[in-house]
């Protein structure tokens, strides 16, 4: 008896216990139906971080010049400031390559602070596994020239998946959670799942991935960041917008 | 390549050029002018010189003693002549592993604090002459008249191949260059992703380019009413 009542007890206690901690773990914000939720690889506790994890060191410190005058980046919050200030960092390609990287996690970081939990989602069950080439945009294949760029979008505005527009396209999940790695000839590309949430203000549901290119002959390497939502859950996830990454 | 010296300056001044092993933005394990390792037996491929002797490992001193190589710092500016022993494939094989292991996205310089090996400059040079040997051969099949091509666009074409692997994203350009249309080249070389600088720096090479060498006719060009080579 006393250990029944004990158990009645301890069961609620437990599983809310359980509840709270799958919930932080996962990383994501309030009870609603389709809370904001962001990626453990951008070093988030809850959003009310965002601000200090801006004044984060990078661990590098990136000089450069502002109108011609020195200027030094450390942080995502210099960077953010300066980047609207014109700065452009000094020291050749690996030094620039190597802030458009961080810049991107900036960039996702400031924008989670915009995002609002969406009252309708059409993302379903959308993981990045190898199947996901047949829903992801054309628009976030390697592309390095203008002609590519406009190729891209044009089989997106027709209504074509990565895979369609690709077809030697082959994906498979990365070393990391939440990533696929992409191969195709000449190329490697990691699709990187930043957040979910409304970024737009429509109510819907929108995926924030981050996309990171090498050129496998040659030394590229390249970072976008783009936000993807689509209106019924089984069509190809459009790009909503490409951020712009000085 | 007719400026063979300005390709290798040209190509060090943009990718950069490291005597240690670091980690590049998408994880790879690089060293020298952009050398991509993908492995630690494609390592092999490179000699390394160890920063310290190598350490005499006495019986009893060995499993308490770490090597003395771990706190050196070697320079990122790569040295001319050999001053340590050189690497064997164990250690180079293990420095490879060392460095995969480091998070990605720093400078290039900020991996040297973990390097005990470096390469010297004249074994860089020699693998950077390789590769743009290797890019020639590419861009001799691309171009039937390579070897006609003014100094400054040879430069250009290299400096994108060697960068992206490949001209196939840029058809038109490659169109172009078959014509020997430098103006227009510049106008269609613009690379997504690397610095200004660096695009800046291939557009006033077709520019240059196109103030030594004239246009060739196209195909039809009489049909149009204000072709270049009609100028």
């Amino acid at each position: 008896m006393a250990i029944n009542r004990l158990r009645c007890f301890l069961t609620p206690l437990i599983m809310g216990v359980v509840v709270l901690v799958v919930g932080l773990m996962a990383g994501h914000a309030a009870s609603d139906q389709h809370a904001v939720r962001w990626s453990s690889s951008l070093g988030l506790k809850s959003l009310s971080d965002i601000d200090a994890r801006l004044h984060r060191p990078f661990g590098d410190v990136f000089e450069g010049k502002i109108n011609g005058k020195p200027a030094t980046v450390s942080n995502c919050a210099d960077y953010l400031e300066d980047s609207r200030e014109g700065f452009t960092a000094t020291g050749g390609d690996q030094a620039a390559i190597v802030l458009h990287s961080d810049a991107i996690t900036c960039v996702a970081l400031e924008a989670l602070k915009t995002a609002r939990p969406a009252t309708t989602s059409y993302l379903g069950d959308f993981h990045l596994n190898s199947s996901a080439l047949a829903s992801l945009s054309p628009q976030l294949a390697p592309a390095v020239s203008d002609e590519q760029i406009t190729d891209a979008r044009q089989a997106a505005e027709e209504g074509k998946s990565w895979q369609q527009f690709i077809p030697t396209a082959r994906a498979k999940p990365a070393r990391q959670a939440g990533a696929l790695d992409v191969f195709q000839p000449n190329w490697e590309t990691t699709i990187t799942e930043y957040g979910r949430g409304d970024f737009t203000g429509d109510g819907v549901e929108d995926l924030l991935v981050r996309a990171d290119y090498a050129a496998i002959k040659g030394t590229y390497r390249n970072s976008r960041l783009f936000l993807l939502s689509r209106k019924s859950e089984t069509g190809v996830l459009k790009v909503v917008k490409e951020y712009s990454i000085r | 390549m007719k400026d063979t010296a300005g390709a290798i300056q040209m190509l060090e001044t943009f990718e950069g050029n490291y005597s240690h092993m670091y980690v590049d933005t998408k994880g790879y394990v690089t060293v020298g002018v952009g050398f991509m390792i993908p492995s630690a037996v494609a390592g092999l491929a490179y000699t390394f010189y160890l920063a310290n002797p190598r350490a005499t490992h006495l019986p009893h001193s060995k499993a308490t003693h770490p090597h003395p190589a771990a706190h050196v710092r070697v320079p990122s500016t790569p040295p001319t002549n050999p001053s340590g022993d050189k690497a064997n494939a164990d250690e180079v094989k293990a420095e490879w592993t060392k460095m995969h292991g480091k998070p990605s996205g720093h400078l290039a310089g900020w991996y040297a604090q973990f390097a005990t090996m470096y390469m010297i400059q004249s074994d860089i040079d020699r693998i950077l002459q390789g590769k743009i040997n290797g890019f020639e051969a590419q861009l001799t099949s691309l171009f039937a008249a390579w070897d006609d091509f003014p100094a400054a666009a040879q430069l250009a074409l290299l400096d994108m191949i060697y960068n992206l692997g490949s001209l196939g994203g840029f058809p038109k350009l490659c169109e172009s260059a078959r014509y020997h249309e430098w103006a227009k080249c510049a106008a269609e070389c613009h690379r997504l992703g690397p610095s200004d600088d660096r695009n800046n720096a291939t557009r006033d090479r077709f520019l240059a380019a196109a103030q030594e060498q004239q246009p060739l006719p196209r195909p039809g060009a009489h049909h149009h009413h204000h072709h270049p080579a009609q100028n």
